[in-house]
């Protein structure tokens, strides 16, 4: 067992209202600057729809992640011999209009213009040309597009579906969407750093961040390449490549990344999670449908004594410890079983886990009642809440297994299209509202709440706690960050003994009488 | 192209005016010997240029006026009688002489005036026979500038080379290439050119100071032996067909290439999506 520890982060999905104060708070502090206008850290992409950049989860176009190979997996798009014939022309890598031209507007134009008979405008210019531009894209340019026949429905996840569902999930007042909040995933098994030729990223030892090393990269963009998630991106000013540091300055400082800082749903959580490392290789070539179970194995139990031994045993910090056992993501992905990982079929093990979203699934698709539509004229629109979204709890699971949002897609995305794993977990979102339904209204027959619990397999205990956890849960609760002990860093490079007694108190000149 | 023109017109302006104000006849006699009797005699056979000895019976004055004045210039105008001379002097360029149209004209009176006297051909005994070995070596030091020329001229190295032939043209004949003056020339030609510079630039950086008789007779072992009819003249570096060839390859490696990246993403996923869109700039 080679015990080690990760930052790990959870994103609860049904709490994210797609304000993007995350994506601006990581610009304004990380990605405002030349050569990075176009980068996006963090960005939110609205779901179904084809995100940032366009269809980035088509590894048919991309080229990115883990295959499969005779057992063993292999870099998809790069690797050694790969990566070496195409050094001098990656062929697979994102243009400047597969993310978006990044652009400004004059806005000293509508002060400075002259009293005029129309009033002025600030046009957009591009922030890579300075000229003028049409705007054609920007990085959330499908935002809130549920139903549009570009975006939306050129979702990659769509493909495994058949045409029938697809066919029900645009239909008019029946679309919906969710948002899908995006990071770098700091991954257990990261391609990006298996791509890169220059060996310039890592991770770091103690808390699992990937970095790109600015002063070691040679700008070959084989990890913005081989990241499936498009999260490394080349700065075509300082000609390096650039991802999230999971603002790791400010996790040292004790302080939460700026995204989940600034979260205004209170979505996210970070926390640290134990792992046994000797597991990556084989949790990264398992079969497909095994991979989120294989991931979620390597996990450890932070109370487990033979874990703790072992993970002191590899220098992993007493207070690391703690902070696992105190770790939010820890019980959200392994205590509840809640979170799940975003497409773990490009097998990067990838450490940011969401909750999947209830909403939109949460309608059911029973008999509409028209008796009051036949009364007015046929053109008339009229509305009926009860086929729209339905929170009646007179059939316990009907909502999710006749959902208006097919489960497949969602299985797509959480479960390498495994759709029982989805189902799982939002029956579980379903039995903590009916329990706390039944403990806040009341409305419910004591035997249906128990069925609900038992059958999504959880006692009322379990469900306040994620109750609190998702609803009412304080800064503190959410951010367990573990010390960051630069001292044992130090401790590693130079030998401090030397100092000992050099500074504090004492003589600088020596005292004529006495020592 | 424009410094040059600058450069010959103030050569073309020193010899004018230095043939100013002499004695016409005199004048005119000096200007043939200097000018034109490196190569020409009249009535005493051909040297390097044919004998000029009734020249106006084969040409009209006009017709002589501008082949003298530029004969590159009127070959190259094409015409024929000019092109076919050139030909029968072995291609020989006759040098500008940079002097005005009257002076010119005075010249031509005097060949006239001395055409009647046709005298025996003299034939020109060349003084490089049985020349040393030490002669050779002599010269070629004189030529590379090993050794300096007695009156301080410049040595022959900082303006010729052995490099003739061009890229783009195989035919050009160079006048930095010494290595077939002499087949090109023969002795009495190259000799009357070391003792008396003939082209603006070379008489102008030997004015003054002429080679000594001996270091002619040196150099001029040294050009013959190294000219062997031609047999050293560098023939061009790259061997015939080095472009086609070039060309030929370069498109095969292109195509070798885009069948490697045949399967590559060759434009942006949006594409369809930005080519429909209405454009205001371009």
């Amino acid at each position: 067992m080679d015990v080690r520890s990760q930052i790990s982060m959870v994103f609860h999905l049904d709490k994210c209202i797609g304000c993007h104060t995350c994506s601006i708070a990581c610009k304004n502090i990380w990605t405002d600057r030349k050569g990075a206008e176009y980068m996006w850290w963090n960005n939110v992409e609205t779901k179904p729809g084809t995100g940032y950049p366009t269809k980035w989860e088509d590894q048919d176009i991309y080229k990115g992640g883990w295959e499969k190979k005779n057992g063993s997996i292999d870099l998809r798009g790069t690797g050694k011999k790969k990566g070496l014939l195409n050094i001098f022309h990656n062929p697979n890598l994102p243009v400047i209009d597969d993310y978006y031209e990044p652009f400004t507007y004059k806005y000293l134009d509508l002060i400075e213009s002259p009293a005029m008979d129309d009033q002025p405008t600030a046009r957009p210019v591009s922030l890579i040309t300075g000229k003028p531009i049409d705007i054609k894209m920007g990085p959330n340019w499908d935002d809130d597009l549920s139903g549009t026949p570009d975006y939306a429905r050129k979702d990659p996840n769509l493909q495994k579906l058949s045409p029938a569902e697809q066919e029900a999930m645009f239909q008019l007042e029946r679309m919906a969407f969710f948002y899908l909040p995006r990071i770098c995933n700091h991954c257990l098994n990261p391609a990006c750093v298996a791509s890169c030729p220059s060996g310039a990223i890592y991770k770091r030892g103690e808390d699992g961040i990937v970095l790109i090393n600015q002063q070691v990269c040679r700008a070959w963009r084989m990890c913005v390449t081989a990241c499936p998630y498009k999260k490394s991106y080349y700065n075509w000013h300082s000609g390096k490549s650039e991802k999230c540091i999971l603002c790791y300055p400010r996790l040292e400082a004790g302080y939460a990344p700026a995204c989940m800082h600034s979260c205004v749903g209170r979505i996210r959580y970070l926390g640290v999670i134990l792992y046994d490392a000797s597991q990556i290789e084989n949790a990264a070539s398992s079969d497909t449908g095994n991979l989120v179970d294989s991931q979620l194995n390597m996990l450890l139990d932070p109370f487990d004594p033979s874990v703790i031994e072992a993970a002191k045993k590899n220098g992993v910090a007493d207070s690391t410890i703690k902070a696992a056992q105190y770790s939010p993501t820890y019980k959200f992905v392994k205590e509840w079983g809640l979170a799940l990982p975003l497409h773990a079929e490009f097998r990067t093990l990838p450490m940011l886990f969401y909750v999947p979203p209830l909403l939109p699934v949460m309608a059911s698709l029973s008999e509409q009642n028209t008796s009051q539509g036949e009364k007015m004229d046929p053109i008339a629109k009229f509305w009926n809440d009860n086929w729209l979204y339905n929170t009646s709890t007179e059939e316990l699971w009907g909502t999710i297994d006749q959902a208006r949002f097919p489960l497949k897609y969602m299985a797509n995305l959480f479960a390498a299209g495994d759709e029982e794993k989805v189902k799982t977990v939002l029956k579980k979102l379903m039995a903590v509202r009916i329990h706390r339904r039944n403990v806040t209204v009341g409305d419910l027959s004591p035997e249906k709440v128990e069925v609900a619990m038992r059958e999504a397999g959880m006692d009322a205990e379990t469900a306040d706690a994620i109750y609190k956890l998702t609803s009412l849960a304080k800064f503190d609760d959410r951010f367990v960050i573990p010390p960051a002990h630069r001292e044992q860093a130090i401790e590693m490079l130079e030998f401090t003994g030397d100092t000992r007694g050099s500074t504090g108190f004492g003589f600088k000149e020596k005292p004529v009488r006495g020592l | 192209m424009k410094k040059l023109l600058l450069l010959t017109g103030l050569f073309g302006l020193a010899f004018t005016a230095r043939s100013f104000g002499q004695d016409a006849n005199a004048g005119a006699e000096a200007l043939f010997k200097l000018k034109c009797g490196i190569c020409h005699t009249v009535g005493k056979g051909k040297l390097v240029g044919p004998d000029l000895a009734n020249v106006h019976d084969r040409h009209t004055e006009e017709w002589m006026l501008k082949f003298i004045k530029s004969s590159q210039t009127f070959i190259k105008s094409g015409d024929s009688a000019a092109v076919a001379l050139f030909e029968q002097n072995n291609k020989v360029v006759m040098p500008d002489p940079l002097i005005s149209e009257d002076e010119i004209r005075s010249v031509l009176a005097y060949i006239k005036e001395n055409s009647g006297a046709v005298g025996t051909a003299v034939a020109y005994t060349s003084i490089i026979e049985g020349a040393t070995d030490e002669d050779l070596q002599n010269g070629r030091s004189l030529f590379e500038g090993r050794k300096k020329l007695a009156n301080g001229g410049p040595s022959c190295m900082s303006c010729h080379n052995g490099l003739a032939k061009t890229f783009f043209n195989e035919n050009s004949y160079s006048k930095k290439d010494l290595s077939a003056s002499f087949s090109a020339l023969g002795e009495a030609g190259v000799r009357a050119i070391l003792e008396n510079p003939p082209f603006p630039m070379m008489a102008q950086a030997f004015q003054g100071k002429k080679m000594e008789p001996d270091e002619v007779h040196d150099l001029l072992v040294f050009l013959k032996s190294a000219d062997k009819g031609g047999a050293a003249q560098a023939k061009s570096p790259l061997p015939s067909g080095f472009l086609l060839y070039g060309i030929m390859g370069a498109a095969a490696l292109i195509l070798l290439y885009s069948g490697f990246w045949y399967s590559r993403k060759s434009r942006s996923v949006n594409h369809n999506i930005y080519k429909r869109q209405i454009k205001s700039f371009n």
